[in-house]
């Protein structure tokens, strides 16, 4: 695949969410025991939630299409239709269907548990809402629309996230990476460790993180070099925080956003 | 024509909402609370106030004569493994138990009389706990979250204690 129209975006952004979507699911199926109804990520707790959910019928209904069972249904269809989009050739109608199908259950499943859910599954969920739209439609404008969604949606997170550190004193002050790094949840504790006794380390890459996020929507306007290194900068913390952090569905549901990005903010002008 | 239209006008909504639900404001409580499929993304990842906190969810069991057993911590926050940056399937796991942590946390802060037991949260958690084969007779459980900052020498802090549940 080359990037030489918006086509091969959309193209490269369906095979990188697919891979995303596959990651997952597999991950669901390997810790099924956690979705079971008495587990962290169960369905009938969940359902407390919102009193509406508890109308018996629609109770009742909500347990069909989204109890253990249906998960489990759900999440091995997802599979399959990822690695179908990922590994076969399909017919323009039937690709369309597959991304459809995906854009729909993965809005779907969002409803099951508000619980164990992270911006890399909300990500996925808006770029294949996107992609859907394009795949249904199918015309430029939408094809257009869709991309620039996805590249806004990307540069929106960088932006908020920046903001929101800027915000933060202990980002300013470095102490916020070797903190998190400290823990068990989402970090290398001796990494952790060594980065506390390195203060002016620590506060390095706090001031990268929050100057590469908080500038990254202007890749939209700067001249393509610096723009380039803009987007490294992204990749760089997506790849640190997969390696350091375990989020290693943050790097194939961001990742997935990038050819968009590419598109929107170089047009023909990045091959 | 109107279809492409319609795609265009929902992915611009999308977005326009999204957008203005990254700013604390009265509206954007109303929109979240129809949310109900979690669309609408928090982009402000670790920030402003960065998670250094370890939590631990523990439990002890009544058994005969009303004795209790010692505290049992779940095993959910082992040491991360190389692996998890490319496949890591008790990722979404220990973030239920966070967002269990945090949302008991919250009911607590927004209604210091409330009673949590009544929190989805509470009933996650002791659900989870309740349910977890034991290789002994127990009468009723018991649950405990704690928080521990790894790069402190601190002591780690009882968040919660839950009372003694029938099981």
């Amino acid at each position: 695949m080359t990037l030489e129209s918006a086509a091969d975006a959309v193209a490269w952004t369906t095979c990188l969410t697919a891979i995303s979507v596959a990651l997952l699911a597999t991950e669901t199926l390997a810790d099924r025991a956690s979705h079971r109804d008495t587990g962290l990520l169960g369905l009938p707790v969940a359902q407390t939630r919102h009193p509406w959910l508890l109308v018996p019928w629609v109770e009742r209904a909500v347990v069909i299409v989204l109890g253990y069972r249906a998960l489990l249904t759900w999440t091995t269809l997802r599979l399959l239709a990822a690695l179908a989009l990922i590994a076969l050739p399909l017919e323009p109608a039937s690709r369309s269907i597959t991304i459809a199908f995906l854009a729909g259950s993965s809005l779907l499943l969002g409803a099951r548990t508000g619980f164990g859910m992270d911006g890399a599954d909300q990500m996925t969920t808006l770029v294949l809402l996107a992609l859907a739209v394009d795949a249904l439609v199918d015309t430029p404008l939408a094809r257009q629309a869709a991309l620039w969604f996805i590249a806004a949606e990307l540069a929106l997170s960088y932006a908020v996230a920046g903001t929101a550190k800027l915000l933060g004193p202990e980002w300013r002050s470095g102490r916020a990476i070797w903190g998190v790094l400290s823990t068990r949840m989402y970090g290398v504790p001796p990494v952790g460790i060594w980065l506390r006794d390195r203060p002016w380390l620590s506060k390095l890459i706090c001031w990268s993180v929050i100057l590469g996020e908080g500038l990254f929507p202007l890749v939209f306007v700067v001249p393509p070099p610096v723009g380039w290194v803009l987007i490294a900068a992204g990749l760089s913390f997506h790849l640190g925080t997969a390696l350091l952090m375990g989020l290693n569905t943050f790097l194939w549901a961001f990742l997935a956003c990038y050819p968009a990005l590419l598109w929107c903010a170089f047009g023909g002008r990045v091959v | 024509m109107l279809t492409e239209w319609l795609g265009v006008g929902l992915l611009a909504t999308v977005f326009v909402i999204s957008a203005a639900c990254q700013v604390r404001w009265p509206v954007e409580d109303r929109i979240r609370h129809w949310d109900v499929i979690g669309l609408l993304p928090y982009w402000n990842f670790f920030a402003p106030r960065p998670g250094v906190l370890d939590f631990h969810l523990l439990y002890r069991d009544e058994v005969a004569d009303e004795q209790l057993t010692s505290w049992i911590e779940v095993r959910l926050m082992q040491e991360r493994s190389w692996h998890d940056a490319l496949w890591n399937p008790t990722r979404r796991s220990k973030k239920a138990l966070l967002d269990a942590v945090a949302g008991i946390k919250r009911f607590v802060d927004a209604a210091p009389d409330g009673d949590a037991r009544l929190s989805v949260p509470y009933l996650l958690l002791l659900t989870y706990v309740s349910a977890i084969p034991r290789g002994y007779a127990a009468s009723k459980t018991q649950f405990l979250v704690m928080a521990s900052t790894p790069a402190s020498d601190a002591e780690p802090e009882t968040l919660l204690m839950s009372e003694l549940h029938e099981l």
